[in-house]
């Protein structure tokens, strides 16, 4: 039998029928029902990574607490091999005025464990949480960083058979994402049935086997990931709703004293876009200007290079354009402490008229973890001299016309943008 | 005819399993239950420097301001045998008992919404939690008082009058915490019941010292009737074993649905709120 076994699986939140004296006096007609989910069917072989895409309300959630078992289905088969475990919202049981040990425990007997099992699980969570003497406070005096640290150090800590995770492949900050991360792909090499939904497409692509796109409760499309999110991509474009990049917050140029503070494996130091500081808007001419971005880094010797990815996207979040050292195989050279510099440069900007928005990523040495992100590094003001239409300017070719007079391939360089 | 023979099989199973299940979930569960009523009793006095002493030092000085009003100022005699102190203690730590777990599971399931909103839960333990704290702490209060006011075997009588109360109680709880979730306005109203139970209860003052009319509403109050059995264990008065068919009857026929109906709005309750 397969791990995850859903068959003709809806979900029905009924309106608010809740007895008050107003209705009493008044009766009015119930709300109408709201269809979460609808004729759900999955089948989900062992050791396979299935990742759930969808906007907001598809019924991702509730699909994946129906697999968890905290809802039941309203009508439909629900067969899920155990133990699972289920990271819908990490610390949602712990008790600000319980010791990190106290909640640690209930938190271990609300998974099933025994007494002697939760002794010795606990000696784990304290070294995979690395709370230490913190254990002993009540949780009211930890950060939130901290909370979720213990907590997911007790969700995770027995081997589940499925595990499910909303939103949260990695948890926490520094070092420590990089570790719940690693945790949970040690989960998958050693073969535990993962569903998960994202709203990062980039994450879901690289991880899972099988991607199911929800929509208003049904299953648009499954199958692929490629296919299925490349459906999904040209479904948000055609969108009305908007994604705007949040504006950076982090100030950059913390060094080495912040790595070893935080025990951060990684850090963006300074971002220089055309020799202007990060967060500035930068003029720049279609196919005359180049873009020149300049990243220096500080990281943990002892871990991989990591990696630095760029996206270019409109001001409404559409991506144009995106690359990273891990997809073009850069290695990046790094000095003794960790330190490095990367410098990307786009000749010839092929960039049509408008305003453009510049994120940079640093990332792990796979690219799937975001160890720190600038998704305003730079405002891009493009300015071009034709009538052209659009985002990009693509090399193309003219064929042939009538009076026998080919015309020569053109590149989208700048000197056919110089009309005399 | 097969339909209520049908019926009849159903409800015969329903109260067969409102009588075990509970419990047999509570041993099943038992760890998880300790670690929650740990962590009820340290919420419940958190921020106190004398931390979980409250539990019992609460109590204690409502019992402490009853017995300055009624014995020290008003000069209360329930029983002419017996001082007030004789006859009130044993009565109220029963009462405080079921008032004391009631209430508590009128807003139970919204106080520990967070175990189980999120998280796999085991949602028909909640119920026991109020029942089996307030029951770890006046059960043996009451056996101590007893043994000192009337004699260790007595003692031993009242202990398994807690028992059985706290038995009876238990179908109570599963309503009661129904109705903290889904008919919150009537849960205001059942507080108001419980207090006005009080009043109704011989506690404060023996049966026989309201007027005649009067005595008459007590026969409905089934709390009133269980304290007159303990008042015949413990020797306050003679052992009247007629009427304690009735509170039994009151807990017994709501038993069977009280734990069907629990189970099965479980779901309802994750989503009521």
């Amino acid at each position: 039998m397969s791990p995850v076994h859903l068959e003709a699986v809806c979900k029905l939140y009924r309106g608010r029928q809740q007895l008050s004296w107003r209705r009493l006096l008044r009766p009015q007609p119930p709300d109408p029902p709201h269809i979460a989910l609808q004729d759900i069917s999955i089948n989900l072989p062992k050791g396979n990574v299935l990742g759930i895409v969808g906007r907001n309300g598809a019924g991702k959630s509730t699909l994946l607490k129906i697999v968890a078992g905290t809802l039941a289905p309203t009508s439909g088969l629900v067969q899920v091999a155990q133990p699972v475990a289920a990271i819908l919202e990490l610390g949602s049981g712990f008790h600000p005025e319980l010791t990190g040990w106290d909640n640690a425990l209930l938190g271990l007997a609300l998974l099933g464990l025994d007494a002697g099992a939760s002794q010795q699980a606990l000696s784990d969570i304290a070294d995979f949480a690395q709370l230490g003497s913190a254990m002993e406070r009540p949780i009211k005096t930890y950060s939130t960083g901290m909370v979720v640290r213990l907590a997911f150090a007790v969700t995770t800590c027995l081997h589940p058979e499925v595990l499910i995770l909303d939103e949260a492949l990695s948890v926490g900050d520094g070092a420590f994402a990089r570790r719940s991360f690693e945790r949970i792909m040690q989960f998958r090499r050693d073969g535990a049935t993962i569903l998960f939904c994202s709203h990062s497409l980039y994450h879901i692509e690289a991880l899972a086997d099988r991607v199911i796109w929800l929509d208003g409760g049904r299953i648009v499309a499954d199958g692929a990931p490629q296919h299925v999110l490349r459906d999904y991509q040209h479904f948000l474009d055609q969108a009305p709703e908007t994604q705007t990049p949040a504006l950076p917050q982090a100030g950059l140029a913390r060094g080495h004293a912040a790595l070893e503070q935080h025990r951060i494996p990684a850090r963006l130091r300074r971002i220089r876009v055309n020799g202007q500081p990060a967060g500035q808007a930068v003029e720049l001419t279609c196919l005359q200007s180049t873009l020149r971005i300049e990243v220096d880094f500080t990281s943990d010797p002892s871990l991989p290079a990591p990696g630095v990815g760029f996206i270019i996207t409109t001001p409404d979040g559409r991506s144009i354009t995106s690359t990273s050292t891990i997809a073009d195989g850069i290695v990046i050279g790094r000095d003794v402490h960790g330190s490095g510099t990367v410098i990307l440069e786009f000749p010839d900007l092929p960039l049509l008229r408008g305003l453009y928005v510049l994120a940079v990523y640093l990332l792990s040495e796979d690219g799937l973890l975001v160890y720190e992100e600038l998704p305003q590094a730079a405002e891009l003001q493009v300015h071009s001299p034709g009538p052209e239409l659009g985002y990009v300017l693509l090399p193309r070719r003219w064929l042939p016309l009538g009076n026998g007079h080919a015309a020569p391939d053109c590149k989208p360089s700048a000197h056919r943008y110089i009309r005399t | 005819m097969r339909g209520v023979l049908l019926l009849l099989r159903r409800l015969i199973r329903a109260y067969g399993q409102g009588f075990y299940q509970p419990w047999q979930l509570a041993l099943r569960h038992r760890h998880l239950l300790r670690q929650l009523l740990g962590r009820d009793a340290i919420i419940q006095t958190a921020g106190t420097h004398l931390g979980r002493l409250w539990l019992l030092l609460g109590p204690g000085l409502q019992i402490l301001a009853w017995w300055f009003v009624f014995d020290a100022v008003l000069r209360v005699r329930p029983m002419a045998r017996f001082s007030f102190l004789d006859y009130f203690l044993p009565s109220v730590l029963p009462w405080l008992l079921v008032q004391e777990t009631l209430s508590r599971c009128l807003s139970l399931l919204r106080e520990v919404r967070s175990l189980y909103e999120r998280s796999i839960f085991p949602l028909a333990i909640l119920p026991l939690l109020p029942l089996l704290l307030v029951w770890m702490i006046y059960t043996p209060l009451e056996a101590a008082v007893v043994a000192i006011l009337h004699g260790p075997q007595a003692a031993l009588a009242a202990t398994g009058f807690m028992v059985v109360l706290a038995w009876l109680l238990l179908p109570w709880c599963y309503i009661f915490s129904l109705l903290g979730i889904f008919f919150p306005d009537g849960a205001y109203g059942m507080r108001f019941l419980l207090t006005l139970l009080f009043y109704f209860t011989p506690i404060l003052y023996a049966p026989q010292m309201l007027p005649e009319n009067l005595q008459d509403i007590l026969a409905w109050n089934p709390m009133a009737t269980l304290l007159q059995q303990l008042h015949g264990l413990i020797g306050l008065a003679a052992l009247d074993l007629h009427h304690a068919w009735y509170p039994l009857a009151c807990s017994l026929l709501v038993t069977g649905p009280a734990w069907v109906l629990f189970r099965r709005m479980s779901i309802q309750i994750r989503e009521a709120l």
